[in-house]
């Protein structure tokens, strides 16, 4: 895999990056590596079908930061690529809700720029799940209002869950409060023929799931028992896969996405699913020049996707091994820099990783942290002590959490998702810091297991590329990454000042 | 909120001084179920109270602890020996400590201490990141002959949650049974009842024996070790309690036997 000689590329389809990347040639001051492929931002959008060719190393221009992918899968005509290629029956591909551009993800910046350029009749808004349920009328934007609100898709869960052999549901559902109509719905809804339990939820990256992927122990120190196998190849699993690790490989992640997104036909074929699996685990992501801070990989720091390809998914949680170790030559006095403005950013994010990897706060009423046997409620720790996978800030345990962004009484205060109640039995134990009734606007991974204890649980996400795919969390509630670092200061009473959060932000925006 | 906190500060040290501690006496076994306390000292301290007097728990620790640090928000069983040695964060010290949590929340469990200049005892990991990692030891395989094997996992009070000691056990009892090419895995899950130090019998639910072998059995099974390879049973009535080492006694036992069965 010789992945840093796209050279290559550019003297193998001239005529093609001619054509289609016109608009790439670097100018100074937007100087992409002579490696990468330039992609400005008038392209973007990454249409599915579209005519264009996938390189193996590419700079998309950012409204925040430049995201660089690199990936060995090179110089293939994507139109026929089932990544690419709209395989169903609503014009969607993979790439529709993976924009290489939005950091393999969609950021609500995009998604409102093709309503507006298309009035809403791109593919993206599929009644199926780019709606607030597939019963409401097409092409009006309240239609669509937590798509283009939040960055929101739907996603329609079965209920109840199927449970694994010796397992018993502990809790039942009421929908108390249903702005979208779905839940409520006698074809969608709770009480319809096929009981189904809508909840919305942010596109994940598809990008270094190496790391994402890796399975660090056979046992899952926040369940007891082993992590779970794919059932396919009877290997394990992390179970880091989708906000709930409702599926464990990209495999069966494919399967679904195709079934449920892009509403296919017939199911993928075998050639097709491999063909995926192959090009997701392959495509490495970061943000690599930031629109103040200027290069990342600059002044003796390493950020872009080149570290993350050389990288090694072990835990960060470590002062001799940092999750993100990248900036630290930042940290040394008069850093380098072209402008002022530049220097001050520099040293904004080598603070901001010192605050992420090294402040301490308590950490508290978060299920699967702090119960976690040994570890206790408080714990008294860092950022990185949940975001501990190197390069990419994934809990590798694996990562599902109740922190509170969808779970009353921490979330924020909104009436324009769904509100469930959901109540534990008796027999069952309680949510171990909501008691028996707890209101969320999603249950998370509680919806798959039909544990109490999983009410509110929902998986990390991974930290790259961050700058470009706004909102954040699972369900939006983060407009934007100073909103991310308020919700943490309040939870956790952090006692962050103006200049700390304003560090952190820069830090996650350079990542 | 501090307010309350130092007046319940001062309240302890005053109870303290009044008492005669006859609970402190070294030496002496104790069960009680309380609220725990944390001091914010640099890393945490954990305190809990009994009779008048505090005494220290142990030190925020993790995953792969002995002490099992305990939460707020919940009443914990602590059942120890009175340690002889000094004060440690204001508490006296507490030896073979085991800490149950309790499953409702009782949310009167709040206390968290100001540091107040105590100091909290060397410690291998800070309230930060460790400073490097440790690479794993490396397992020494059972070397045979190879005879009958028994393997003892504890657990907390009214709970079949497998901590990280257990689930090792688990993988090394595993290793054995594929090297010894084991005939029989005989697992027996207990209940038990904790006799605390004033006197009231706690008793384990009634079906927490059952859940406790019959996990256990699963994991066994998703390890590789074959159904029919595998006996559970479980005991109805809740083993007694003595005070002293009754958290011996809410375990799971499994038996793994090796050899030809006797005729």
């Amino acid at each position: 895999m010789t992945i840093f000689s796209s050279t290559r590329a550019l003297v193998a389809f001239p005529i093609a990056l001619a054509l289609l990347c016109s608009a790439s040639v670097a100018s100074d001051t937007q100087a992409p590596s002579q490696d990468a492929v330039y992609i400005d931002a008038k392209q973007r959008w990454w249409k599915p079908g579209e005519a264009r060719r996938w390189h193996e190393s590419m700079r998309f221009e950012g409204r925040t930061a430049d995201v660089e992918i690199i990936s060995p899968d090179i110089d293939f005509d994507a139109a026929t690529h089932p990544f690419f290629a709209p395989l169903g029956t609503n014009g969607r591909a993979c790439v529709t809700c993976h924009q290489p551009a939005d950091g393999m993800s969609l950021s609500l910046d995009s998604i409102r720029e093709q309503w507006q350029r298309t009035k809403g009749r791109d593919p993206l808004f599929a009644m199926i799940d780019g709606a607030n349920c597939p019963d409401a009328e097409p092409g009006k934007p309240q239609s669509h209002s937590l798509l283009l609100e939040r960055g929101l898709f739907r996603m329609p869960l079965p209920w109840p869950p199927k449970l694994p052999e010796g397992e018993t549901l502990e809790f039942s559902i009421e929908v108390v409060r249903d702005p979208t109509g779905c839940n409520t719905s006698p074809r969608f809804g709770l009480k319809s023929d096929n009981p189904t339990i809508s909840v919305f939820r942010r596109p994940r990256p598809v990008a270094n799931l190496r790391y994402i992927l890796t399975v660090p122990n056979l046992f899952n120190i926040k369940t007891g028992v082993p992590v779970m196998r794919d059932p396919e190849t009877g290997e394990r699993a992390n179970m880091n896969m989708l906000a709930d690790a409702r599926v464990l490989t990209p495999r069966a992640q494919a399967r679904d996405a195709a079934k449920n997104h892009l509403q296919i036909v017939s199911p993928l074929s075998e050639e097709q699913v491999a063909t995926l699996d192959r090009f997701q685990r392959g495509i490495y992501m970061a943000a690599v020049r930031h629109r103040t801070g200027g290069a990342l990989d600059a002044a003796g720091a390493t950020g872009g996707a080149s570290a993350v390809v050389t990288g090694l998914p072990l835990l960060g949680d470590f002062i001799e091994r940092r999750v993100f170790h990248y900036f630290d030559p930042w940290k040394r006095p008069d850093v380098p820099a072209d402008t002022a403005a530049e220097r001050a950013f520099r040293e904004s994010v080598a603070r901001g990783e010192e605050i992420f990897m090294m402040r301490p706060f308590y950490i508290r009423d978060v299920t699967h942290l702090n119960t976690i046997i040994g570890m206790g409620n408080p714990i008294k720790r860092t950022c990185a002590t949940c975001h501990n996978m190197q390069h990419v800030g994934i809990d590798g345990a694996p990562g599902w959490m109740d922190l509170g962004t969808n779970t009353l009484p921490y979330a924020e205060k909104t009436e324009d998702l769904p509100l469930f109640k959901v109540t534990c039995s008796a027999e069952a134990r309680p949510h171990p810091y909501l008691g028996r009734t707890i209101y969320t606007t999603d249950p998370g991974r509680a919806l798959i297991t039909g544990k109490c204890v999983d009410v509110g649980a929902i998986n990390l996400q991974q930290m790259r590329g961050l700058a470009e795919r706004a909102p954040y969390f699972a369900n939006g509630s983060a407009a934007d990454l100073m909103e991310v670092v308020e919700f943490y200061d309040r939870r956790f009473d952090m006692k962050l000042t103006e200049q700390e959060k304003q560090d952190l932000v820069n830090f996650m925006s350079a990542l | 909120m501090m307010m309350r906190m130092r007046l319940y500060a001062s309240g302890l040290a005053l109870l303290g001084a009044a008492c005669t501690a006859i609970a402190a006496t070294p030496d002496r076994y104790l069960s009680f179920v309380t609220c725990p306390i944390i001091r914010d000292t640099e890393l945490p301290c954990w305190l809990a109270e009994y009779e008048g007097e505090l005494y220290f728990l142990g030190m925020q620790g993790d995953s792969a602890s002995a002490f099992n640090s305990p939460q707020l928000k919940h009443r914990a069983l602590i059942e120890a020996k009175v340690g002889s040695g000094e004060r440690i964060c204001g508490g006296i010290p507490l030896e073979s400590v085991h800490v149950s949590v309790m499953q409702e929340i009782d949310s009167s469990c709040e206390t968290i201490l100001p540091a107040e200049g105590f100091t909290p005892p060397p410690y291998e990991r800070g309230p930060g990141p460790a400073v490097r990692p440790h690479p794993a030891a490396p397992r020494k395989d059972p070397a045979p002959p190879y005879t009958a094997q028994e393997y003892v996992l504890e657990f907390e009070f009214d709970n079949e949650f497998l901590a990280r000691r257990n689930t090792r056990k688990l993988e090394e009892l595993v290793r054995f049974v594929e090297l010894s090419k084991a005939r029989a895995v005989r697992i027996e899950g207990t209940r038990a009842i904790s006799l605390l130090s004033d006197g009231t019998r706690l008793v384990e639910s009634e079906t927490i024996a059952k859940r406790r072998a019959e996990r256990v059995a699963r994991i066994l099974v998703d390890l590789g070790i074959p159904t029919s390879m595998i006996e559970t049973r479980w005991s109805a009535e809740p083993l007694p309690g003595n005070g002293i080492d009754d958290y011996t006694r809410r375990r799971v036992t499994i038996r793994v036997e090796v050899g030809a069965a006797a005729p």
